[in-house]
């Protein structure tokens, strides 16, 4: 199975635009993806998991009305 | 009184409260040098003049009957126009909000009429804070009052244009990843990103919700601490607005920064990223004046500046994305081009990719809470370069010297250091601890009133290129 070009994962994430667009987009999201692989490649021990700072405030708690 | 455009707030604030200068002739001053000089500026989509004198001669009213409000009464403040205003169109710069009227001003707007500041108008702005400077929008990009054919910072362009111009004394702005003190950096003003939850962003559209932060512009940094005065406070309405006590930001403003220690990030442009030679000089000079001072520098490294980019990229085009992504499938030719492409490219991140990115902010912010317990504040160089030409290059992965402070949510002020040869503003960055605002803002005071740099204004260079 060949790997999708740029095009294709645009139409699949319901995105389309201009031709002459395309090459600067692509080149955008490599940038962007760099990014994100830099991330991904920095250690984390698993120890750090899970890391949700999510805490409910006790109003959120009450009963609906 | 000749030069009214060139008074700070609290210049003009003194002689109204003193009744020497009418809040009416400061406001047609500036309407004036508007008509005059935005027409190469660009600063303004929308001159509210008409709304604006109606201000004006109510403010004028009131504190002739005795009702004088602060240091904000009678003083014309312009909007970057991702504020919401009731009944006045707030674009975006976009023309997919061309017709987009709130019925409610943005909390802060509310807050700022409240003070008795007069509406200006609406200004220039990236295409929702992220798309620009482009020339395929409905509006043209701001310039820079230095250079005309400089880019002036953005995405508050034009608040940064407008300030520096004199075309308002003060002005909002917002910042994602350094959005109000890179067109401070350039445009040789003062810029003040608020801690992260001290000013409430509820009415401005929004970019990147748990990076967005909206703050004052102004000449000086005393400007952004009487804004600062009136901006802060806790808004329930907004979810990450903080509930803490506010901050006094006018107690100690001018006492001086003896005996504090200052730490000096200095490989964020030695090694990090590719700075020009002499914003380096003018930051090491800004290292000698503020131990001259009397206060302590020293040397200080955090992570490398690519770790918190590359948080700061995934995270803000994640949240972009998820904010325009109805619009952008739909009708993305209402963008310009480079809006499409910027607020697009997080349809390509992975969930985890920003779970990743999420939780790394937590260390990168733990790590400045351990440097600060050392410090009472950090310095930075404020921008790697003097303003660009429009259409030159962009820094790979975005990189910059102002996002490392959005990731932290520290407070964070951009302060004119300095002019290349060329007659380029350069700049220093100050943040400070959490909450610790006036902190930043004191440094930033004596700074300023120990340089000399306050008392050069680009109006020249403008003045020239509109004669030309």
């Amino acid at each position: 199975m060949s790997k999708p070009t740029f095009v294709e994962r645009m139409a699949e994430l319901g995105l389309n635009f201009p031709p002459d667009e395309i090459a600067a987009f692509e080149a955008f999201v490599g940038d962007l993806e760099q990014s994100a692989a830099a991330l991904r490649a920095i250690d984390r021990s698993y120890a750090e998991e899970p890391s949700s700072v999510f805490t409910p405030a006790p109003a959120a708690l009450k009963p609906p009305g | 009184m000749s030069d009214l455009h060139f008074l700070t707030i609290a210049e003009a604030s003194r002689l109204i409260a003193a009744r020497k200068l009418s809040p009416i002739e400061l406001t047609q001053a500036f309407i004036a040098r508007v008509k005059a000089l935005d027409p190469r500026l660009n600063a303004f989509i929308l001159l509210m003049e008409d709304s604006a004198l109606a201000a004006a001669r109510a403010a004028e009213a009131d504190i002739a009957a005795g009702r004088y409000r602060g240091p904000l009464h009678g003083i014309p403040i312009g909007l970057k126009d991702i504020y919401n205003t009731a009944g006045t169109a707030t674009t975006g710069h976009s023309a997919l909000f061309r017709d987009h009227i709130p019925a409610e001003d943005a909390h802060t707007v509310a807050l700022l009429k409240a003070a008795g500041a007069i509406i200006l108008g609406k200004l220039a702005t990236h295409e929702f804070a992220t798309g620009g400077p482009s020339f395929d929008l409905p509006w043209p990009p701001a310039r820079n009052p230095w250079d005309l054919a400089r880019m002036p910072g953005g995405s508050s362009s034009g608040s940064g244009a407008a300030v520096a111009a004199g075309l308002c004394p003060g002005a909002m702005g917002t910042d994602t990843g350094g959005s109000i003190r890179f067109p401070a950096a350039l445009c040789g003003i003062a810029g003040h990103k608020p801690t992260y939850g001290l000013v409430s962003r509820r009415g401005i559209l929004p970019l990147s919700f748990s990076l967005d932060h909206g703050g004052p512009m102004c000449w000086t940094s005393e400007d952004c601490a009487l804004m600062m005065d009136v901006l802060a406070g806790y808004d329930p309405l907004d979810p990450a607005s903080a509930d803490v006590p506010k901050p006094d930001f006018l107690h100690g403003l001018s006492d001086g920064i003896a005996g504090m220690t200052i730490g000096a990030i200095r490989h964020f442009h030695e090694t990090d990223l590719d700075c020009d030679p002499e914003v380096a000089a003018a930051f090491e000079a800004s290292v000698k004046a503020l131990e001259a001072l009397g206060a302590t520098v020293k040397p200080v490294t955090v992570s490398p500046l690519s770790h918190y980019g590359d948080v700061l990229n995934v995270i803000s085009r994640a949240e972009a994305y998820s904010i325009h992504e109805r619009h952008l499938t739909r009708t993305p030719m209402l963008y310009g081009a480079l809006g499409r492409r910027r607020l697009a490219a997080g349809a390509f991140l992975r969930a985890s990719d920003y779970v990743s990115a999420v939780r790394h902010r937590g260390r990168l912010v733990a790590e400045m809470a351990a440097l600060m317990t050392d410090c009472d504040a950090v310095i930075t160089a404020g921008w790697h370069r003097p303003a660009p030409e429009f259409g030159e290059g962009a820094v790979p992965r975005g990189l910059n010297l102002t996002s490392v402070f959005n990731v932290t949510g520290s407070p964070a002020l951009s302060v004119c250091n300095g002019f290349t040869a060329a007659g380029l503003p350069t700049a220093l960055q100050i943040a400070a601890r959490p909450f610790a605002d006036p902190t930043a803002l004191r440094i930033g005071a004596a700074f300023e009133k120990a340089t000399a740099f306050r008392s050069r204004r680009p109006a020249f260079a403008i003045d020239a290129a509109l004669a030309a």
